[in-house]
């Protein structure tokens, strides 16, 4: 410790026997904490559990969520407007709550889900589920606009109506009408028509994928898209173009452009 | 393939004439792509932009900022050099890669744990020198914003990047900034973007990096948002409304309307930071959001000055070692985290600063020669392995000091030697200073 050249100057020394051992001084001292006051995003997934997601349907989907949420957990560290929170209802021939408290996106472990079966895929009570959860007074005042994502085999087997209720009572709070609505159809046979009409924009294309690897790759875009959508002045039609893009493709980076041009 | 570079592509660099090789897509933004390229070996960044309207300003704009080459301050990744391919038409401009240390400010902010008031002030003044740096210079950044900037704590250094938009005040741009950095004319669109509006948008920045927050987002602009029917505006409204038309600083004085929204960050951070740089902040986000002129910005000379307070400032409460700033202002200052009565702690008082010295403070070159080198360390305060809670000061300069402490013999402090801190006069030979007593320890 003592090094050459260094002795103890002007001390009137009674340097005692017993020293204290030399402080470092700590990297990370004792600091405030909580990060940077932001806005909520709430994100809320709608996962398919229908008789006919058995087999790999489901486990592409609940590996390709689990694969998603870090994504969008270093997305969020990267932001100081927006603070992610999850929710998940699972439908079959009802929908019920897998994640009914919104959780911290960076705090998130993913249980999975299981197919009911023999159960049908109705879209409409899960969209009027969502609704609820949406309406005002149940998300905060400031919560940036929300986003949701559906993710199915896409063969809707609502009763006649049953959809177009569950749809208009989504689109009746402002929220669900703001929201950013994305659909991820899984698997070859996989059909669209229902989920271009929960997406609502004929600019955002449903995204299709048909391995649990393409489905992560598509989820990751769709979570990078979340973000870019919830920024100020966003531009729909630029970011569904980016999601277009062929999975193995270098994921866009649409992080940090509420650049107001 | 989407009629931009490609990795494997070859470039073609307009004034040095070399070639540049195309390797990995590492970035993309609204304006373009960004790609690592090597160039004999060596990795660079090349920025191609999408062809577009603007394009042809865009080269001129950049080629301009290539001959006047890079302001004096390392933190800006500069164009060295325009660049083109055989294959595809456009253009697009080559630059230092930013090394992986260097970390969004947003992620360092949020990170649990957080880095010492040392680090976060050393970060400010080093983003204040570069602009300052910038602004010296003539030109404006115009978009001064979180997405632009990045930084290594562990070095206390920052790097701005997406330097293609600057230039001179209310010269062409294509870029008018970021929403919740816009100053108040920039919103109302009454103004271009300038070294005014730059001033704005480094305050919002600074008060996000020390606060946590945004310094305008308080009560009232969380009113003005609304999920009921009949009642949601769109952020461009939110926007012009909360920080464009009727912006109050969320610790305006004179106007309580605007305080924070119950649980926001800043109402920890705030108080916790002295006097001197709470004023600064309010003149900012109260005469300086209406006051569209250097005259009413706070410019980054006075951020300079209290930036460097506040790092002179930093010590540690005795009774839970939380991080603090001495506030010479404040009598009876109480500790943040323990509330415990905070003892006034031994400084070194300095033509033009007061170092608190306190274990890990560093006495710079910029101390003793006001030369703005911050980074050389002439002296370093060390804990007194004798005596807890005590200091010493080791000399790291290459000549000897002369000390007269109070009531003995005057002595010298050679290279390399610790000085055991006690009230008392000290000649440096650029400067003098003066150790005054603090209360800890009985050393008054
Ligand atoms: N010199 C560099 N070294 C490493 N990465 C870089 C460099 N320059 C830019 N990048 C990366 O590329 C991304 C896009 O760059 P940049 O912000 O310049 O693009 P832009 O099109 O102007 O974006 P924006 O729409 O935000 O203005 C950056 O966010 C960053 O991650």
């Amino acid at each position: 410790m003592t090094g050459p050249g260094t002795s103890w100057p002007a001390e009137d020394s009674e340097a005692t026997a017993e020293r204290p051992a030399m402080l470092q001084a700590a990297p990370y001292p004792r600091m405030p904490g909580g990060g940077i006051s932001r806005r909520p995003l709430h994100f809320i997934i709608l996962a398919d559990c229908s008789g006919g997601m058995k087999g790999e349907k489901i486990q592409a989907l609940n590996f390709a969520i689990a694969d998603m949420l870090p994504h969008l957990a270093a997305w969020e560290r990267d932001q100081e407007q927006a603070q992610v929170f999850i929710r998940t209802i699972a439908f079959a021939t009802e929908p019920w709550w897998h994640i009914a408290e919104p959780q911290p996106v960076a705090q998130l472990g993913w249980k999975p889900l299981q197919p009911v079966p023999k159960g049908l895929t109705n879209m409409g009570p899960a969209f009027a589920l969502a609704a609820q959860a949406l309406a005002s007074g149940q998300i905060e005042r400031r919560a940036l606009r929300p986003a949701m994502l559906l993710i199915t085999d896409g063969l809707a087997t609502d009763p006649p109506g049953e959809f177009e209720a569950g749809l208009s009572a989504l689109m009746d709070q402002p929220a669900g009408k703001a929201a950013l609505r994305l659909a991820i159809a899984i698997g070859r046979d996989a059909r669209s028509a229902a989920l271009d009409r929960f997406i609502g924009d004929r600019g955002v294309p449903v995204l299709v994928a048909d391995s649990s690897e393409d489905i992560a790759d598509r989820l990751v875009a769709a979570s990078l898209a979340v973000s870019r959508m919830s920024e100020a002045g966003a531009d729909r039609g630029a970011v569904a173009r980016r999601l277009f893009g062929a999975p193995g493709e270098v994921l866009p980076n649409i992080f940090d452009q509420d650049t107001i041009v | 393939m989407d009629g931009l570079i490609q990795p494997g592509d070859t470039l073609l660099m307009d004034r040095a004439g070399a070639r540049l090789t195309t390797e990995k897509r590492i970035g993309e933004g609204g304006q373009g792509v960004v790609h690592v390229a090597r160039l004999n070996g060596a990795p660079f960044a090349v920025k191609w932009f999408r062809p577009g309207p603007g394009s042809e300003e865009m080269r001129t704009s950049i080629t301009a900022l290539i001959h006047r080459g890079r302001p004096p301050h390392p933190a800006f990744t500069w164009p060295i050099d325009l660049v083109s391919s055989g294959r595809i038409p456009g253009f697009g401009y080559v630059m230092p890669l930013l090394d992986p240390r260097f970390v969004s400010l947003a992620q360092l902010l949020n990170q649990d744990r957080q880095p010492s008031f040392r680090v976060i002030t050393t970060i400010g003044r080093e983003l204040v020198d570069a602009f300052a740096a910038l602004h010296s210079a003539g030109l404006c950044y115009r978009d001064i914003s979180f997405g632009n900037l990045r930084v290594d704590p562990a070095a206390g250094e920052a790097a701005i990047i997406d330097v293609d938009n600057i230039g001179i005040d209310s010269g062409t741009a294509l870029v008018k900034g970021t929403g919740p950095f816009m100053a108040p004319e920039l919103l109302r669109d009454e103004a271009h973007p300038s070294t005014v509006t730059d001033l704005h948008a480094l305050a919002v920045l600074l008060f996000y990096l020390l606060m946590h927050g945004h310094p305008l987002f308080g009560v009232r602009a969380d009113a003005a948002c609304s999920w009921e029917r009949g009642a949601h505006r769109s952020e461009t409204e939110l926007l012009m409304r909360n920080f464009g038309i009727e912006p109050v600083f969320i610790f305006d004085p004179g106007d309580p309307s605007n305080r924070p929204v119950p649980g926001d960050r800043a109402l920890t951070w705030w108080p916790i930071y002295p006097e001197q740089c709470r004023r600064v902040f309010t003149r900012a986000f109260t005469a300086g959001l209406h006051d569209a002129s250097l005259n009413g910005r706070v410019t980054e000379g006075t951020w300079r000055r209290v930036l460097l307070a506040l790092q002179d400032s930093v010590y540690d409460c005795p009774a839970c070692r939380a991080d603090l700033f001495h506030d010479p202002e404040q009598a009876g200052q109480r500790c943040w985290n323990c509330s415990a009565p905070l003892p006034v702690p031994v400084t070194l008082k300095l033509a033009g600063s007061l170092l608190v010295l306190s274990a890990g403070a560093v006495l710079t070159s910029h101390h003793l020669n006001r030369d703005r080198d911050h980074r050389t360390a002439c002296a370093v305060v060390e804990p007194d392995p004798r005596q807890a809670g005590r200091v010493v000061l080791r000399n790291r300069t290459d000549r000897s000091w002369t000390v007269v402490p109070d009531g003995e013999e005057a002595k010298r402090v050679a290279p390399g030697q610790r000085l055991g801190v006690r009230p008392m006069r000290i000649d440096f030979g650029p400067a003098r200073g003066q150790i005054r007593a603090g209360e800890i320890h009985g050393l008054g």
